[in-house]
């Protein structure tokens, strides 16, 4: 007879994991506590090139206060289960909702979604994990509070707490989330609760508007990590501005992009331009308005030539710089002026604003973007290769000319030797770019998904190789990811992990760490 | 709003038998504490604004009216099946769709869309505390490649990659034996998160649905049922991708004079490949026809005969890439 669970914790037995059920389920209620598989199956598509067996989880807890995860993790302490937190669940790409290995019981926070405070002179909001940009957004727009948010591509679905704790990045001035992030409220694996910050003095009105606290700063640990659960978050929101104008310019040849960026950084690093440009490769950009099938026959990636012939047909860039300037419309008009100065001085790119692009999708997803609002056209992605196959290749790269088009050339070359496209964008932060690569694949095809998981780990290896960090990645890749950084970190991290959490119950696998 | 909801038919449209193995029913009973409380009243179909919603939409009222005729409750007036279009696709209207499911509770849906759309569907029917039966993914690309095409390592040109809770909601059974009269190779893979339950009986009946297939079952760890046809165990877990060098055990191989048959009685047949696809995804949403394998992985590996090679190469398969879902909220 079968097991009653679809997947078991490891060297946990299943009369052990019975009576941990048992206990999750006097604290939650039977309703919150999922065994079943047709409702566990939601949690389970992966898209790496690995088995989904692989990271299934053994059950799934929703919980909806502090007191319940205090509990919970005492039952997790007793009978050593291992736990892996989602807040919105929604990180596609880096391993989705499902846990870092098999077996681990996913506490999914969706329902502690209450927005606690959205303060409009101060521009800041205190949000619980479960919450929504998509509510957060109704919630600001309902009570016309002139507030905007930064928001990733799945922006909708996806949430605050989440993304930041995973350190993603959006498209407005306050792009690069964790600079932005203001006061967490962690529950430790002892059960402790943690308010870091100013947050920790009692009666404290400043834990969201001050970062630092008093003595080591200790936010950072509980990104990327497993040292604790975060039940609140607060986070710096924009004033919104009187006037905003995006804009693209087109290029027509990779090898541009060594201009883009050495015009670019100045109007970064000065403010001219004062969010996370997007210099997206013109195959990130086709899947809006294009079908892979009429450009490619047969097997392999897709040609020079036919991507040549894909820019011309839709009217793209090799190259789409999408920017955006922010204030009154007085510092707007100075600083077009400095910009269109900048980039045209060359000639070679062609720069666009919302009147010369009319209706165009591509532009018109990208504006929403930069202003935070609700779009999900970049899963167009998706419908690329098709068959479902997808993981972010991210390493990071200097803001300078010459090293991004190192890094566009070696992984379009790696890429290309395993048979898949370069989708790629370089997200421009103030003096590093976000290099962010989709490898699609086709998981249908066994080849292709054996070439997807060679082609990642041989781009892992050749940067790591060549002092190319890798910012984030999905939980098939950690562990290669983690040892990329060293002994000596990979250490340190052990010893917290020992010190906050010694029965590694807490998501035991994230960024390597166990 | 522009999501659209009609009836897309009342009763039966047409008739025919079809040897039921599964049991025809509208609930479903799941392994845990928080199986059984919803009670699914209706069956609705989702069109994802897909170039293959009609064909598919096809092969599910046939389904529909092929199980409702063989529920054999010849009183009881069948739930019309309500169709929602979404007109500009489910990117655009995610809101929408959110709020469809959470006014549908006790609803089955079958649904068809992009694979874009379908990594957000997956998300939204989780958030609103969804029961996923079964995700599909299909792939058919334009035979272009004389090279691929005549490889014996290349794969089909038709591939179903399915995620099912257990065999008992997997269309792939089902799906196998209406492919096999196109006469073009194909492969389906299906992975069971829970095993269909036994009651003690063995795993048979493979030939009922399935004719042409030779079966094999795996002695490895991993409960693993391989049904091929022209080509070896050995060929097809190498198609499969899966390892060439496990120990497989035939248990079922095709009867004489059976090549090419089905022995499945229905009057419906299905135009084209999404036809039979959006069929086998209804009977399974519905429970009917299912081939209840006990094991945690299933292949299908067809390749058409010899004298059909050119015929594969020669005809061309529109190149298609969606997903299927069968979901309950
Ligand atoms: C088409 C597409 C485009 C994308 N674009 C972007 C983009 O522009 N920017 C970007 O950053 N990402 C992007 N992503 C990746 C991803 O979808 C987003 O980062 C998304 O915001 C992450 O999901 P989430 O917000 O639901 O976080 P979650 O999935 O809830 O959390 C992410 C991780 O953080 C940890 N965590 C979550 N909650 C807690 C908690 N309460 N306590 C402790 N640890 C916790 C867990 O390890 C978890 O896996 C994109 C994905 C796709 C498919």
């Amino acid at each position: 007879m079968a097991s009653k669970y679809i997947a078991l914790p490891k060297g946990i037995s299943e009369q052990t994991f019975d009576a941990a059920v048992r206990d999750f389920s006097r604290v939650l209620g039977d309703e919150s506590v999922l065994t079943a598989p047709e409702r566990l199956a939601p949690y389970i598509k992966t898209m790496m090139p690995v088995p989904d067996s692989e990271h299934t989880l053994s059950a799934a807890l929703m919980a909806t206060t502090v007191e319940q995860i205090q509990k919970i993790l005492a039952i997790c302490n007793k009978y050593k289960i291992p736990i892996w937190t989602i807040s919105t669940g929604k990180n596609l790409g880096y391993g989705s909702a499902a846990p870092a290995e098999r077996g681990q019981v996913v506490l999914d926070l969706k329902r502690m979604n209450r927005i606690l405070e959205v303060d409009k002179d101060l521009a800041y909001a205190l949000v619980e994990p479960g919450v929504t940009y998509q509510q957060l957004y109704d919630y600001i727009k309902e009570r016309n509070l002139g507030l905007w948010l930064s928001v990733p591509a799945p922006s909708a679905i996806a949430g605050p707490t989440g993304n930041t704790l995973d350190r993603g990045v959006g498209y407005t001035p306050y792009g690069e989330h964790f600079l932005f992030a203001c006061g967490m409220e962690v529950v430790l694996a002892n059960g402790d609760v943690l308010r870091t910050g100013m947050g920790s003095l009692p009666n404290s009105n400043t834990w969201q508007v001050f970062k630092w606290g008093y003595g080591p700063y200790l936010d950072g640990i509980f990104t990327q990590s497993n040292y604790g659960i975060v039940t609140k978050f607060g986070f710096w929101l924009m004033p919104a501005p009187s006037a905003y104008r995006p804009f693209v310019i087109r290029y027509q040849n990779e090898e541009d992009i060594e201009e883009i960026v050495e015009i670019m950084r100045p109007l970064r690093i000065n403010g001219v331009i004062p969010n996370a440009v997007v210099i997206a490769h013109a195959l990130y950009e086709a899947p809006v308005i294009a079908r892979r099938s009429d450009y490619v026959t047969g097997p392999g990636s897709i040609s020079d030539v036919a991507v040549r012939k894909l820019v011309k047909d839709h009217n793209l860039g090799i190259w789409n710089v999408y920017a955006a300037l922010y204030g009154t419309e007085e510092q707007i008009a100075l600083n077009w002026k400095i910009v269109t100065q900048a980039f045209g001085k060359s000639g070679r790119g062609q720069i666009l604003t919302q009147q010369d692009v009319g209706d165009d999708p591509a532009f018109a997803y990208r504006a929403a973007l930069m202003r935070g609002d609700m779009n999900l056209q970049e899963f167009s992605l998706y419908n690329w290769r098709g068959g479902g196959g997808s993981m972010w290749f991210a390493p990071v790269s200097q803001a300078r000319g010459s090293e991004t088009l190192k890094q566009m050339s070696l992984t379009k070359q790696i890429l290309a030797k395993h048979g898949l496209d370069y989708s790629g964008e370089f997200i421009v932060g103030m003096r590093d770019m976000h290099h962010i690569v989709d490898v699609l694949y086709d998981k249908t095809d066994p080849a292709q998904e054996k070439a997807a998981y060679q082609c990642f780990d041989e781009l892992l290896t050749v940067f790591s190789a060549q002092g190319y960090g890798t910012y984030r990645v999905n939980s098939a890749f950690m562990d290669k990811v983690a040892s990329t950084y060293g002994p000596v970190q990979r250490q340190v991290h052990k010893t917290l992990k020992k010190a906050l959490d010694p029965n590694g119950i807490l998501a035991p696998g994230k960024s390597g760490i166990r | 709003m522009d999501v659209n909801r009609r009836n897309l038919m009342k009763g039966i449209l047409a008739g025919g038998t079809l040897t039921m193995c599964g049991i025809p029913r509208l609930t479903t009973a799941g392994m845990g504490p928080d199986s059984d409380t919803v009670k699914i009243r209706t069956c609705a179909l989702l069109l994802g604004n897909t170039p293959v919603d009609d064909a598919f939409a096809n092969g599910v009222s046939a389904a529909y009216s092929v199980s409702s005729a063989g529920i054999g409750n010849a009183s009881a007036q069948p739930t019309p099946l309500e169709v929602v279009k979404l007109k500009s696709g489910l990117l655009v209207k995610v809101r929408q769709v959110s709020e469809l499911l959470a006014t549908s509770r006790g609803m089955r849906w079958v649904a068809v869309m992009d694979d874009a759309s379908a990594a957000v569907f997956t998300e939204i029917v989780r958030t609103a505390g969804g029961r996923l039966l079964s995700r599909g993914t299909h792939v058919s690309s334009r035979n272009v490649s004389a090279y691929s095409a005549f490889q014996s390592d290349s794969p089909p040109l038709l591939r179903h990659l399915w995620a099912s809770v257990s065999p008992e909601q997997s269309p792939g059974a089902i799906l196998a034996p209406r492919l096999v009269g196109n006469h073009k190779s194909f492969s389906i893979v299906e992975d069971f998160l829970g095993e269909a339950r036994s009651n003690g009986e063995t795993s048979s009946g493979s030939h009922l649905f399935a004719p042409v297939f030779r079966s094999y079952e795996s002695t490895g760890p991993l409960a693993t049922h391989l049904h091929c046809s022209g080509v070896s165990v050995s060929e097809g877990c190498g198609l499969l991708g899966w390892n060439r060098s496990q120990r497989w055990t035939e248990f079922s191989s095709p009867r004489d004079g059976d090549e090419g048959t089905q022995t499945v009685q229905e009057n419906w047949h299905p135009a084209n490949w999404v036809e039979a696809l959006g069929y086998a995804v209804t009977l399974a949403g519905l429970g009917v026809g299912t081939l209840q394998e006990y094991c945690a992985r299933r292949g299908f590996v067809y390749r058409a005969r010899q004298g059909e090679w050119r015929n594969m190469y020669e005809s061309i398969f529109s190149e298609e890439r969606f997903t299927s879902f069968i979901v309950e909220v």
